[in-house]
């Protein structure tokens, strides 16, 4: 992909999917579910969506393996342990006005090596400190959106070096956001012309009450 | 925001983008006003955009009728302010009037106020405690309680989170430790107003509350 960088200073899924894109899906992320299992949700943490949206090409892995996602109301159940390792599940959202999405989500911050293309990485494992992956390079994060359960958020900025730095205060689920384009000419994704290629990846962690 | 690191790199990492701004007053014990303008809990904004603000920022404290002398530094307004006393700022002219798209012209109005000590309403637009540096407020709209207002509350370490005012606008802070606090509500009125010698149909009010929790 030989192709210029575009930085904007613009938008992010969140701000434009309101507006301008009502079937583009805010953020997905993964969170451990009944049973030790773990489901996908959509939306925002304080505001889940009560229906998906029409997602392509759902694949869950745990440890590199395959594992079955099953498409139920609002949400994937996926058929894994949540806590036996990582997880991981992307899917891809042709959206309105020719705006397609890869979404690309984690569940825990074990791993120091990514899987999926856009990827926030611990640099150790259980770390507070990541670092944003495009295809196995390191690359900035402008900006890294945290929601938790507590219904806290913020954003953070990089340090000089590229990674972002996070306290825990809250117990429960934290969920951090980072969104890209791709600039260049697009994609065609099941026959259509895609102009407008993003990527949004999610790793979501919990933290135990102390 | 720009990285030149990132230039030869086929992605763009996407930032928020800055819909909302705030003016709001920083105060460390009776030390002077600080007036910055941004949003709380991500960029402020620096240089000429703050410099600009100097001359129709009006910041007082006991009294309206007598401001306080800001001086443009490069990230704030800052001003020394008498002892003890909460302090509060008027800005109708950060943006010009504005025609939206219905056709009305409108007008921003920002509100601040720092301290927690009056619990009387001086602004259009205030967060005013239930007792003298008290953890409740009524958020206050020329006189009347705001009820079922969204208002974010922005804690010492920049975690933020939506509350809603109650029936009768009522708001308790949620206890996150020592540190400075800032609240942000906004409200749209239609209403006729004088703004820099143009009458406005509509006025956007923001109001923010500054206070350190010891």
């Amino acid at each position: 992909m030989a192709v210029s960088l575009l930085l904007r200073a613009a938008l992010a899924g969140i701000a434009l999917g309101t507006a301008a894109l009502p079937a583009t899906a805010d953020s997905l992320w993964l969170q451990p579910a009944r049973g030790g299992q773990a489901e996908v949700r959509a939306g925002t943490l304080a505001k889940p969506l009560a229906a998906l949206p029409a997602l392509k090409d759902p694949k869950a892995s745990q440890g590199g393996q395959p594992v079955p996602a099953r498409a139920e109301a609002g949400r994937f159940a996926i058929d894994a342990a949540a806590d036996a390792a990582d997880l991981r599940f992307t899917a891809v959202l042709p959206g309105a006005q020719g705006v397609l999405t890869h979404y690309q989500a984690r569940l825990g911050r074990r791993d120091t090596a990514p899987a999926n293309d856009l990827e926030l990485v611990p640099t150790t494992p259980g770390g507070s400190t990541f670092r944003l992956m495009w295809k196995g390079k390191a690359v900035a994060a402008a900006q890294v959106n945290i929601e938790t359960a507590e219904g806290w958020s913020r954003t953070l900025r990089p340090d000089a070096d590229g990674s972002v730095t996070l306290t825990t205060p809250f117990p429960g689920l934290y969920v951090l956001e980072v969104s890209a384009r791709v600039d260049g000419k697009g994609a065609r994704f099941e026959g259509q012309d895609y102009p407008d290629v993003r990527h949004t990846a999610t790793l979501s962690f919990e933290v135990p009450a102390r | 925001m720009k990285s030149p690191a990132l230039l030869s790199l086929a992605l763009a990492i996407l930032a928020g983008s800055a819909q909302a701004h705030q003016l709001w007053i920083e105060r460390d014990g009776d030390g002077p006003a600080r007036v910055f303008v941004g949003d709380v809990d991500g960029e402020r904004d620096r240089g000429e955009d703050v410099a600009k603000l100097a001359g129709t920022t009006r910041l007082f404290a006991a009294d309206p009728a007598a401001p306080l002398k800001l001086t443009a530094h490069d990230d704030r307004l800052e001003a020394p302010a008498p002892a003890g006393a909460d302090l509060r700022l008027v800005n109708d002219q950060v943006w010009k009037p504005w025609r939206a798209k219905d056709g009305t012209l409108k007008a921003a109005v920002f509100n601040a106020r720092e301290g927690r000590r009056d619990t009387r309403a001086a602004l259009d637009y205030e967060f005013v405690p239930a007792a003298p540096q008290g953890d409740r407020f009524t958020l206050v709209f020329k006189g009347q309680p705001v009820a079922g207002k969204t208002v974010t509350v922005v804690d010492p370490n920049q975690w933020a989170k939506r509350l809603k005012t109650d029936a009768e606008g009522r708001l308790a802070l949620p206890a996150r430790g020592p540190g400075r606090y800032v609240l942000v509500a906004s409200h749209s009125v239609k209403e006729k107003r004088q703004v820099v010698g143009e009458t406005v149909d509509a006025v956007d009010y923001t109001a923010t509350l500054s206070f350190v929790v010891h």
